[in-house]
């Protein structure tokens, strides 16, 4: 297993159990930063499922309940593009 | 020489793999969300529950010695010797006996506090969003989505929304957007307490209500405890109403411990 692969498992990790209690000032941060450095980082979407999973979905919030997952989404949407425009060559 | 740029190059490939991946995972989360809309909480709570439960007891002193938590203890019997004997010599008491005896009387005596289980508080604002608390427990204890919050002291904060198995989340009522029916100060105002977030409640009373700062709210129950404490009063004599503001007489937000009621209705 490469170096780059060990960094993200352990990132996976970190910003997992940083969602579980809720440290936003934590899984923010280094989710962003980690959605720019690695390829494909379809994690942080799964991040914000879980986040959804464990405090929104199941209390009558209506779409609001999805607001983890979407605004992951959105998110990585918008870091693909800028990704491939500034390394774009 | 001019060469044609080939179409379908392994990274265009690579990357419309990954979207088609992707997409089809969430049409099968949708899927399994609308069909089982409990199942993606359950899971996700079974996988954080330990943590909850670790960070608890990390924080109730579980690594202390066992000469401090006996010291702890023998601290915490002695201060409760001291309130024990303070309150049975207060004139709370005296009311709160008088109170139970005028109720008997009526006929509307009650034995609720049987009936509160205690249960711990795995997450709390402002880190669990939506101003909500996750208790340890659930439908196994017999918790349902009827069942009221206490604090210790048996003060109302809260309901249950959402009951798993094995934890429940309960909204405050000082949520943003809650509502409930309360009484203030002395003359018994009706009023709606609408939740501010952060512990905090407005209603509104008629202008020249008298209500003033330290006025107790309580609830519309038979229940002899404080809904919350008077801690301003906006008042602009354009105005019809009075704005009050109120806080209940605990921190919502320091709970380790809250009490369930899960008496049936």
């Amino acid at each position: 297993m490469n170096e780059d692969a060990t960094l993200r498992i352990i990132m996976d990790i970190v910003l997992t159990i940083s969602v579980i209690f809720g440290w936003w000032f934590v899984y923010i941060p280094l989710g962003l930063i980690c959605l720019w450095f690695f390829p494909y980082y379809a994690e942080f979407i799964a991040l914000g499922f879980l986040h959804d999973a464990l405090f929104g979905m199941g209390r009558g919030l209506g779409i609001m309940a999805y607001a983890g997952t979407l605004a992951t989404a959105a998110v990585a949407v918008i870091f693909s593009v800028g990704k491939l425009v500034v390394r774009w060559k | 020489m001019t060469y044609l740029r080939p179409r379908n190059t392994p990274a265009r490939q690579r990357t419309r793999i990954v979207i088609g991946i992707i997409a089809a995972f969430v049409v099968i989360l949708g899927l399994v969300q609308w069909r089982m809309p409990r199942l993606f909480p359950a899971i996700a709570s079974a996988v954080a529950e330990p943590f909850w439960r670790a960070r608890f007891a990390l924080d109730n002193g579980a690594l202390d010695s066992a000469d401090s938590l006996l010291a702890q203890n023998e601290g915490l019997k002695l201060q409760l010797a001291g309130l024990e004997a303070d309150m049975a010599s207060s004139s709370v008491a005296i009311l709160e006996q008088q109170n139970a005896s005028l109720l008997s009387l009526l006929g509307r005596a009650t034995s609720t506090k049987s009936s509160y289980i205690a249960a711990a508080v795995l997450s709390r604002p402002p880190f669990a969003p939506y101003d909500d608390l996750i208790v340890d427990l659930g439908s196994n204890e017999g918790v349902s989505s009827t069942t009221l919050v206490y604090a210790p002291g048996a003060v109302l904060i809260g309901h249950v929304v959402s009951v798993l198995p094995e934890t429940s989340t309960a909204a405050l009522f000082s949520s943003p957007g809650e509502q409930y029916q309360v009484l203030i100060g002395p003359r018994s105002l009706p009023a709606t307490a609408v939740g501010m977030g952060g512990g905090q409640y407005s209603a509104e009373v008629p202008h020249g209500s008298g209500i003033v700062p330290g006025d107790i709210i309580s609830d519309l129950s038979f229940h002899d405890k404080a809904f919350g404490v008077v801690v301003s009063v906006a008042t602009d004599p354009s105005d019809p109403f009075d704005s009050v503001l109120f806080a209940p007489p605990v921190s919502e937000h320091g709970l380790q411990w809250v009490l369930l009621d899960i008496t049936k209705p």
